[in-house]
């Protein structure tokens, strides 16, 4: 008897639980058809850190401008199955009438069929970060394009090394996750950019493999100290984004006594890059200027719900700050800081 | 009248041991043979060499006169030989139909494995009717009561269309009418001509449903009697026979005050039922009773191992509380108990740290100090081990006894509780046994023993408590105790005065 | 006495064969062979820079080993020694930040690394819970939890004091203060479990726990006071960590308690508890180690680097299995 009236307990708690989230998600898309609003959907791939956290907030303002209700959805870094989740968040925007969703897509491929579904479901679509691969499917595509932005650090790397007299050497390699598709374009382009400013040099340079560290310091500190060890002829390091690389290569090298003598080029400002400034564990970075696509994404899905003329690509420029203006140039960036999260 | 079973000069041996020497079985269809015997009598041995799963080292068996002296499982199975066992197996998630035909299922498909349920349904229904069972196929075996999870293992006999069904001790754990309805299914299949083997340590259900009986020994063949000629007395004879006096050294200590008394004592699961008695100092005191009527339930309560729901414990005249082991340690109480390699001892850590175990004093270990403790009882109880840093399941049964015993005389305890003190040991560790056991009550200590064997209560015990289904039904002192009145209050609560045996 | 498993062979008759050999100390036979070959391979391994690196990637890994190794000698697990970790080293970052001083916040992040340790070891004793699946649970909530507080960014401006607790060079070229504090937990832990009522008891829970109950131990007790031991080891594994990170991580040290966990097993622990010993467990941690130190040396890619590693955890349990059964 006791155990049928705990089994009885649980399934009313279980369904408690199950009708209190449809209950929120419910409230959400009622909200939407209750107003006159349109309902617009915004699913970036997170929205923490410095990239993503400006870009929501600049969403959101913009959407509130121009009189959107604006639906966001994400789920938090670590998701074990979050290609899935965010397909399930395509749909629920089509299921709920939503007439607009701009969406980050993790693979190209894997998000193109979805994406076709909701054009012919007749919603808009606007991709940014990374577009999908029949771009016929979207409406437009907003953001840094990730090879010209590779490409842009890549040519700064080499002409600052240029500069400083380095004909030859090794260059290594950090990012979160190899196997993401931003990754390998900014990887070419770090590649194709460096090598189309140092010509016939860049053939006395060598590329040492990548390090993948799932966003884990210690992880590419570890193997960055192993490569600094030996290879004591490195003199370059790019990071390709995120937390847990740039600080994995910046205390690599600070552990390594290498500050000034390994030149580390990154990708996107955080207000971690502060702490190696001063010590010379960062040279410089090329910013994504995220704002900016949060209220281009907006301005987009607007031009297409009034029908006017909208171009296909939205290129955002990327931003080459150096060092000693890392800190000025955060001081304006992290104003566009959100303090929600998810 | 047809003999379906017939083995004859069955002779197994375990390393060290002759578990059966010579044993007879005759076995007619359509009757209901008795197996008789102590515990470790061979009658289990048996059973598993007629299933195939020990192989006999000598003799025959005849199973409807075709020589099956080569008997495997399979082979068991296919002539017919069904188990119906004391401990259920039973998949308890899985609904009734499932179970009886488990591993038999009929199928629609066999190559996908797709069941033809609405088959399995038709025919478990026919074998559910044949037993008078108002279960449905489809109910979940787990939420059945016992008495009907045991009808399963009939019905899984039944389904197997056996010719020799084999009871062991099916009544344990039913209630009078259950045992009544399991009476009456026996006997339709003595009708139907099955070949019956009935094992149980009551003689009333020996002498209420058998025709035949056959007596083990000591892995002896005693003999086949016809139930209805012999008297209880005979049969009981049979089974115990032998002169026990000399096996027991039993010395007598000065008897003093009483040092332990309870009080209506009961557990929560009804297994206990308003115990009280006493045991004073110099004292060895008996507990009889089969197994589960209760008496190991007592002891762990009073050790603190199991929750008390009522009763009141008093120590030297005080009343104390135990809630924990700790608790009764405190006491002076200790527990040894039955099944020592899961409860007693850690077979992995050596003789030194088992023997510390309950008594570690310090938060910093001298370890030389502990050892030196352990070396004393590895001579004082002649300990045989190559130190006292062998792991202790490295010792012999006997030794890993000694080893329980050792690490409670560490403590300060004055109550020493033995449950089953020498099960599984040879005889010249229990006679070493017997003699700490009096070095004990010598030393003005109490013993309380718990033991299924009757000889070394009668030979050990100063006073014997009997035990029925949770009661206390009877105390006898020793010069008093014979084993006819000690099963008769542990069969039967005493009602009847005329001796019944195990 | 340090480990009854290695008493075995004293009270059977003894027998030396070198396969019997090879199996009792096989753990150590690979180590070896890991350091010769990889010196081999590259001459760098062996150089001072490349063990200062070693001495410094250990501890922190080291430390959460030591905790796991005394929770599975008691018979439980936890998995979430990883975000214990990180909890208590972020929060350590944070009350550094905010100018609390040295003893204070190290204090803090044990306590709070006790905090969780008690959770753990009162929801498994109190409900009787399988610890695998508890602290798998406890693993989730806690790392969410931090990633909450800290919305999952860094915490910054590490005040220098809080740098040198692992980054000081002690001595020698290769030896840092973190490489100091792994030793001495190591020799400390050691000392408990072997010479303490506290660590037999641990041996003594974990070999049977009802013959412990029976012999007066409060198990429930003690087995709380293992994971709150275990998880100020965790917390201080955490802050070692964030020192040497320079920053506060909330995302760190994930997968820590079981990469600790296969470490333990490797040096001789099992999953069914009453075996193993520290010393083992920091062979094995010194196993696993070496051996990612090795491939980064060897500049290998990093998919293989991860590949590798599960494969020597495979063979190095399978061994084990050897090593039990023979």
């Amino acid at each position: 008897m006791k155990k049928k009236i705990l089994v009885l307990l649980l399934i009313g708690i279980m369904m408690g639980v199950l009708t209190g989230c449809s209950g929120s998600d419910s409230k959400s898309t009622s909200n939407a058809s209750g107003s006159d609003k349109k309902t617009l959907y915004f699913i970036p791939i997170v929205d923490t850190g410095a990239y993503w956290s400006p870009m929501k907030k600049a969403a959101e303002e913009r959407a509130k401008e121009l009189g959107y209700n604006l639906v966001f959805k994400t789920s938090p870094p670590s998701e074990s199955q979050k290609n899935e989740k965010h397909i399930g968040f395509l749909q629920e925007a089509i299921t709920s009438n939503a007439v607009g969703i701009a969406i980050a897509p993790m693979d190209p491929d894997m998000f193109d069929r979805k994406v076709k579904e909701a054009k012919d479901a007749g919603v808009s679509i606007v991709t940014f970060d990374a577009d999908v691969k029949t771009k016929d499917n979207r409406a437009a595509y907003v953001g840094t394009d990730n090879k010209l932005a590779g490409e842009e650090l890549g040519k700064k790397a080499a002409e600052y090394l240029k500069g400083k007299g380095i004909k030859n050497g090794k260059i290594a390699l950090a990012a979160v996750n190899l196997t993401q598709t931003t990754m390998t374009y900014r990887q070419d382009g770090i590649r194709k950019g460096f090598e189309g400013v140092m010509g016939a040099d860049a053939q006395s340079f060598s590329w040492l493999e990548p390090i993948q560290d799932n966003d884990q310091a210690s992880e590419s500190k570890r193997q960055l100290e192993g490569q600094i060890t030996s290879n004591p002829d490195l003199i370059a390091v790019f990071s390709l984004g995120s937390e847990g690389p740039d600080t994995g290569v910046m205390e690599a090298i600070k552990s390594q006594g290498k500050a000034g003598k390994i030149y580390h080029f990154g990708f996107d400002y955080t207000p971690t890059w502060e702490n190696g400034i001063k010590e010379g564990l960062i040279t410089g970075i090329v910013d994504q200027d995220s704002y900016a696509i949060g209220k281009t994404i907006i301005d987009v899905m607007d031009k297409i719900i009034k029908k006017e003329k909208i171009q296909d690509n939205y290129p955002v420029a990327v931003k080459w700050v150096e060092a000693n203006q890392i800190v000025e140039y955060g001081k304006d960036k992290q104003k566009q800081f959100t303090n929600e999260t998810k | 009248m047809q003999k379906r079973l017939r083995m004859a000069g069955i002779e197994k041996r375990f390393p060290g041991v002759y578990a059966l020497r010579g044993v007879n079985l005759e076995v007619n269809a359509g009757e209901v043979h008795g197996l008789l015997g102590e515990n470790g009598a061979g009658k289990s041995t048996l059973m598993k060499i007629l299933g195939g799963i020990y192989p006999q080292d000598k003799g025959e068996i005849f199973i409807n006169d075709v020589d099956c002296t080569v008997m495997t499982p399979e082979r068991a199975q296919a002539l017919g030989v069904g188990f119906v066992h004391q401990e259920l197996n039973l998949a308890e998630a899985l609904n009734v139909a499932e179970n009886i035909f488990m591993g038999r299922m009929p199928y629609k498909n066999k190559l996908l494995g797709i069941i033809d349920y609405q088959e399995l349904y038709r025919s478990t229904q026919a074998i559910l009717k044949k037993l008078g069972s108002k279960v449905k196929p489809t109910d979940i075996v787990g939420t059945l009561p016992t008495a009907q999870k045991q009808l399963l293992e009939i019905g899984r006999a039944i389904s197997l269309d056996a010719k020799i069904v084999i009871f062991d001790e099916p009544t344990t754990s039913l209630g009078n009418d259950d045992v009544a309805a399991l009476f009456k299914i026996i006997n339709t299949l003595k009708q139907d001509g099955v070949a019956i083997i009935y094992i149980s340590h009551r003689l009333k259900e020996i002498f209420e449903i058998c025709d035949h009986a056959t007596v083990l020994r000591d892995g002896q063949y005693i003999g086949t009697v016809d139930v209805k000629s012999v008297s209880q007395n005979t049969l009981i004879t049979m089974m115990v026979g032998r002169d026990i006096t000399e096996l027991f050294p039993k010395e007598y200590g000065n008897i003093g005050e009483i040092i332990l008394e309870i009080q209506e004592l009961s557990d929560y699961a009804g297994r206990v039922k308003s115990v009280s008695f006493y045991a004073k100092r110099g004292e060895i005191v008996g507990f009889a009773g089969l197994v589960g009527s209760g008496r190991t339930e007592i002891v762990r309560m009073l050790f603190g191992a199991d929750p008390i729901s009522q009763g009141t414990i008093k120590v030297r005249g005080e009343k104390v509380t135990i809630n924990t082991p700790k608790d009764a340690i405190n006491q002076g109480i200790c527990l040894l108990t039955e099944d020592r390699k899961g409860q007693g001892l850690s077979l992995i850590m050596s003789v030194a740290e088992n023997i510390n175990m309950p008594n570690m004093q310090d938060a910093i270990l001298k370890h030389s100090k502990l050892k030196a403790i352990a070396e004393k009882f590895r001579v004082s109880l002649r300990i045989k081990t190559a130190s006292v840093d062998t792991a202790v399941g490295n010792l012999s049964g006997g030794n890993q006894q000694k080893v329980v015993l050792a690490k409670w005389l560490n403590t300060a305890s004055e109550v020493f509780i033995f449950d089953e003190p020498t099960k599984g040991i040879d005889v010249g560790a229990k006679a070493e046994i017997y003699q700490i056991m009096n070095q004990l009550v010598k030393e003005n200590k109490t013993v309380i023993m718990i033991s299924s064997e009757l000889p070394e209560l009668l030979g050990m015990a100063d006073r014997i408590y009997v035990m029925c289904e949770g009661r206390l039904t009877g105390e006898i002192l020793k010069q008093d105790a014979t084993q006819g009145k000690i099963m008769a209050f542990a069969t039967v609560g005493g009602h009847h005065v005329e001796p019944k045996a195990q | 006495m340090l480990n009854p498993k290695l008493n075995d062979g004293s009270s059977i008759a003894r027998k030396i064969d070198s396969k019997d050999l090879f199996l009792k100390y096989s753990v150590y036979i690979v180590l070896v062979v890991l350091i010769i070959a990889f010196s081999l391979i590259s001459p760098l391994f062996l150089s001072q820079a490349n063990i200062g690196n070693f001495f410094r990637q250990v501890p922190t890994v080291g430390i959460a080993t030591v905790g796991i190794t005394m929770l599975l000698v008691t018979g439980r697990v936890d998995l979430s020694a990883g975000s214990i970790a990180a909890f208590a080293g972020t929060a350590a970052v944070f009350l550094a930040v905010k100018g609390f001083s040295p003893p204070v916040v190290i204090l803090a992040a044990i306590v709070i690394g006790m905090f969780w340790g008690f959770i753990n070891g009162f929801f498994i004793v109190r409900f009787k819970l399988d610890s695998f699946i508890l602290t798998l649970g406890t693993d989730y909530m806690i790392r969410g939890i931090i990633l909450f507080i800290t919305n999952g960014i860094y915490v910054k401006g590490v005040p220098d004091w809080f740098y040198l607790l692992s980054n000081t060079k002690v001595g020698v070229n290769f030896i840092f203060t973190n490489t100091l504090v792994f030793a001495a937990v190591v020799i400390a832990l050691t000392y408990v479990m072997n010479h303490t009522r506290f660590g037999r008891y641990c041996y003594a829970v974990g070999s049977n726990q009802e013959a412990a109950r029976l012999s007066g131990i409060n198990i429930q007790k003690h087995i709380i006071k293992v994971y709150m031991l275990e998880g100020s080891l965790a917390a201080l594994a955490g802050v070692l960590l964030m020192s040497n990170l320079n920053v506060g991580a909330p995302s760190e040290a994930a997968g820590v308690g079981l990469f600790a966990m296969a470490a333990a097993i490797i040096g001789g622990a099992a999953f069914s508890g009453g075996v193993g010993n520290i010393p083992g467990a920091v062979v094995g941690i010194f196993t696993l180690e070496i051996f990612r130190n090795g491939l980064a040396i060897l500049g290998l890619n990093s998919f293989i680097q991860q590949a590798v590693t599960g494969g020597i955890i495979v063979i190095a349990v399978v061994v084990d299995y050897y090593r039990r059964n023979r």
